[in-house]
């Protein structure tokens, strides 16, 4: 509790207006100037205390000398709680959340969220991860790969898998713009971000995929001319090349690419679109339409 | 390029058999009735259950040589390629490299192949076709929607990983009464069989024992329950008209005196499989446990009819 010490020194000098400085302070204590600056930090930052430097008086004031400290100092245990709390707020969405996030964080005397890192267990990942998925926030992951790469992605947590008493993490994954299947036990440090994620219409058919087998067969690859960008997001792996308009990217079953082909806005003059392979897919679409056409037309 | 012809399955349960029936008519190697290749390949016959009354049960043999043996009673010869857990395999990619070209082969013979899961279903299929652009092949499975292609690389890949391909390679002409005779002594050898298919798979009259046991235990997988007794009630219901049919041939009267009582077995498997309705892999099952208690007895009375066909047809062959 020396740290404890160093604070209430420096508060009975600043509510005397004796303007204490870092000097002062580590002479009066003997250690660093820098753990001294980290002291004044805690008192302003942690303990929110309405200090300011003069450069005049070379020292610090109290703006506000109603100040008070704190009644009780934290543990490092009652610390972790505090910013436990505040991570499990911060996720949450409303304002009043963020209040609470705040709250906690200044109270557990760290300025930022912290990372959870390996000292954590994959079950304290795991329920990380489940607010992630709740609120449908990005994580960000620093994952050791199967060949001991360390390996950093931002990714869109959608469900945890449970395989074989191995827990995964099924995300898409912002770099690869294709889903993924993560190891939990593999994941070294995980950040919950502030960014919140809008779910991938492929999902389910990847996440079907990926759900029934882990001997995950591969997916198709379509190319398609547009005579304008299409919402690139809404494909999966997509690559957009300007100069031919030509869009590559995978899918998993016809049926549901139909649906987004269908649905995609044709409103613009000179709209049009063409796919050019895979064959068998363009003659599927083709029929189907036709079918439809023939449907319709019988309707009375 | 692409070559091939559509080719679908025949209406059943069963999917292996539905999978033969496309492939041989189409190649012009079957031109009997469906129920006539169930019947006389010895697959009507089947009745596996598993002790968990899994849906695996119905499709739990050994394939490479029941299937063999099944086509050979019909007079076709048929090549095979099989191996189990297939994707992990070293030489995985050589099988599939090979497996492909053997089905080019033989679509451009006019033989479309039957194959296990050429689709998310784990079920046998047909494949039918093939586009070296595209570098997929046409398959069809037991669902009626046109299934997507199966690519190339994913050949053998699926969530049962079995790479199966049956390949009908010559028909040869055959003596039907000496078949169908060949049938009825299969027939017996599946009800008496003492020994489990697998471990945890019974066949014949076993497996309606594994079957009883299994509806009187707290846990039961539905799912399973139905496929199992929804297929068994559409074999049962092929092989009473291939009794039908055969009861019908003038020098062959082995049939006459059993017929009945199978009229009434597969009544027994119409009223079962009213108690369990099938739903899919996916769907609601919460039968009433008094469906289950009700199914005990349908198969203890399924059990004792069969027992008594099957002493009968064993005493005259």
């Amino acid at each position: 509790m020396a740290q404890l010490h160093r604070i209430k020194w420096l508060h009975e000098r600043l509510l005397k207006n004796r303007f204490p400085n870092c000097r002062e302070l580590s002479e009066q204590f003997e250690i660093s100037r820098r753990q001294a600056l980290r002291d004044v930090e805690y008192l302003k930052f942690s303990l929110s205390a309405p200090i300011e430097y003069s450069h005049q008086k070379r020292g610090y004031f109290y703006t506000d000398r109603s100040f008070s400290l704190p009644t009780f100092f934290l543990t490092r245990e009652e610390r972790n709680t505090l910013e436990y709390l505040a991570q499990q707020y911060s996720v949450m969405p409303g304002s009043s959340a963020k209040v609470m996030s705040d709250f906690f964080q200044r109270l557990s005397g760290r300025n930022t969220a912290t990372t959870v890192s390996t000292t954590s267990s994959s079950l304290d990942y795991e329920e990380v991860i489940c607010k992630a998925i709740a609120y449908q926030r990005k994580l960000k992951i620093v994952y050791r790969t199967a060949n001991h790469a360390i390996d950093r992605r931002i990714v869109h947590p959608y469900k945890i898998i449970i395989r074989k008493d191995k827990s995964y993490l099924f995300a898409f994954c912002e770099r690869r713009l294709d889903f993924r299947v993560f190891l939990i036990g593999r994941i070294c440090e995980l950040t919950i971000s502030n960014e919140q994620y809008v779910f991938h219409p492929d999902f389910q058919e990847n996440f079907d995929l990926t759900n029934r087998s882990f001997f995950t067969p591969q997916k198709y690859t379509a190319k398609i001319a547009f005579s304008l960008m299409p919402y690139l997001n809404q494909f999966t792996q997509p690559t957009w090349d300007e100069e031919s308009k030509i869009l590559t990217f995978s899918f998993i079953h016809s049926e549901n690419l139909f649906k987004k082909l269908i649905n995609l806005d044709i409103s613009y003059e000179d709209m049009f679109y063409r796919i050019i392979s895979p064959n068998w897919l363009r003659e599927k679409l083709k029929k189907k339409l036709e079918l439809m056409i023939k449907i319709l037309n019988q309707a009375p | 390029m692409k070559k091939g012809k559509k080719t679908m399955l025949g209406m059943t349960w069963m999917s292996y058999m539905g999978s033969v029936y496309g492939c041989l008519k189409q190649a012009g190697m079957w031109d009997d009735t469906l129920h006539n290749l169930i019947g006389q390949t010895g697959m009507g016959f089947h009745f596996i259950i598993s002790d968990k009354l899994c849906a695996s049960g119905p499709t739990v043999y050994n394939w490479t040589e029941e299937h063999f043996r099944m086509l050979d009673r019909v007079g076709i010869y048929s090549e095979q390629e099989m191996f189990y857990k297939s994707s992990a395999a070293n030489t995985f990619k050589a099988a599939q490299k090979i497996g492909a070209q053997k089905i080019q082969a033989s679509i451009d013979a006019g033989k479309p192949v039957i194959v296990w899961g050429p689709t998310p279903i784990p079920e046998f299929g047909i494949i039918w076709g093939y586009d070296t652009d595209d570098r997929v092949f046409f398959v069809e499975d037991c669902m009626p929607a046109e299934p997507d292609p199966l690519m190339y690389d994913n050949l053998g890949i699926s969530d049962v990983p079995i790479f199966y391909l049956q390949f009908p390679v010559e028909k040869v002409s055959y003596d039907k009464l000496k078949t169908i005779r060949k049938s009825l002594v299969y027939a017996v050898d599946c009800w008496t069989s003492k020994v489990p298919v697998y471990p945890g798979y019974a066949i014949g009259k076993m497996a309606y024992d594994f079957l009883i046991n299994g509806l009187q235990q707290d846990v039961i997988d539905e799912f399973g329950l139905s496929y199992s007794i929804n297929v068994y009630d559409d074999l049962k219901e092929n092989v009473r008209k291939y009794f039908d049919d055969i009861r019908k041939m003038a020098d062959f009267d082995l049939i006459n005196p059993i017929y009945d009582d199978y009229v009434r077995l597969t009544e027994i498997f119409h009223k079962a499989v009213q108690l369990v309705p099938f739903s899919s892999p996916g769907g609601e099952y919460n039968y009433p446990k008094e469906n289950f208690r009700e199914l005990v007895g349908l198969m203890t009375q399924a059990k004792e009819l069969e027992d008594r066909i099957m002493t009968a047809i064993s005493e005259k062959l």
